[in-house]
């Protein structure tokens, strides 16, 4: 194309007085090896289309919405790991703030009393050596004092020598 | 059906709707965040497709909308009003012996310093050859307007390379 031609092109081109097609053909024309020295000035601009077209969206972007549900899926996704997130933490919270009361929770099965404690001990001492099958099963009844277990346990000494 | 519709009247225009974004956010997360903010609310309005018309008109508005508000919450570059651009001293000095990828460079630089309107009017016409009519739809402005906005940008465009070429022929 003649260097005059473009030269009108371009004047019209800066008062957006171009159709489409005429800059389609100044960008056709600068992507050329014949650009006149004076006018390489303009070489970037006209060739900004290609360049710009190379830049393209991620592949992710056209994937998903291909599978448009699974773009609502995703989303809802989002949102159900954060809610995880918050109760989980708000778990943690309450349990560090209340670790006192769970401790009382986990410990509150003791004895005020000594002889209550051994009384109980006896009788699972009792079951286990019922177990081993050393002496008749005997089960400590609640009526028995301490003094009878200890009696009891000396018997159990006794048939092991 | 409607998804064949999102495919062949939407999902062909990802790569244009991201290029747009990213020329108003100028990054790349922001960018695919506005895109898929797009499309998660065109399919939304699925049941509305037949009293929207333009379906790419649509999506074009949608996305510089959602951009524009996501930069709206961070400090930008890009003013929403007109206003006229000074060629930075900056800009001028280091226009010395350029080579084509600094020409690009600061191109792109003075480009992204318009304001916002006439960025994107330019890049709707220059890059996606859109027709003033097609663009006075999507931005909801008169084709008058986008004709101003146009040659407003082109104008400051013609200075920049002819003040470009004085400092060169000055250097030389």
């Amino acid at each position: 194309m003649k260097k005059e031609i473009i030269e009108q092109l371009l004047e019209r081109y800066w008062q957006c007085d171009t159709s489409l097609e005429e800059e389609k053909q100044l960008q056709e024309f600068f992507s050329g090896n014949k650009v006149p020295e004076d006018l390489k000035k303009y070489t970037p601009l006209f060739q900004m289309k290609n360049k710009q077209k190379a830049i393209q969206a991620p592949s992710y972007l056209k994937v998903a919405y291909e599978k448009t549900k699974s773009l609502h899926f995703y989303q809802l996704l989002k949102i159900a790991a954060s809610f995880l997130i918050i109760v989980t933490l708000g778990m943690g919270l309450y349990t560090h703030y209340h670790q006192d009361r769970f401790l009382d929770m986990v410990l509150s099965e003791t004895y005020n009393e000594p002889a209550d404690a051994a009384k109980h001990t006896g009788e699972i001492m009792a079951k286990v050596s019922s177990l081993l099958q050393l002496i008749p099963e005997k089960v400590v009844t609640e009526e028995s004092d301490t003094t009878n277990i200890q009696e009891e346990q000396k018997e159990v000494n006794d048939s092991l020598k | 059906m409607k998804q064949d519709k999102f495919r062949n009247n939407v999902l062909p225009l990802v790569d244009k709707l991201f290029r747009l974004a990213l020329n108003i956010t100028c990054n790349k997360e922001d960018a695919e965040d506005v895109v898929q903010d797009t499309l998660f609310n065109v399919w939304k309005k699925k049941e509305d497709w037949d009293t929207i018309g333009n379906m790419e008109a649509y999506c074009y508005r949608s996305t510089r909308n959602i951009a524009l508000d996501k930069i709206s919450l961070k400090s930008n570059q890009h003013e929403t009003l007109e206003k006229e651009y000074d060629v930075p001293e900056s800009a001028k000095n280091a226009q010395d012996h350029l080579e084509q990828k600094e020409q690009w460079v600061l191109l792109e630089s003075f480009l992204r310093r318009l304001p916002e309107k006439q960025q994107t009017v330019f890049q709707l016409r220059e890059i996606d050859d859109l027709s003033y009519k097609q663009i006075a739809e999507i931005m909801e402005i008169t084709e008058e307007q986008v004709k101003i906005s146009l040659f407003r940008a082109r104008q400051k465009l013609k200075n920049f390379f002819e003040e470009t070429d004085e400092d060169e022929k000055r250097n030389n």
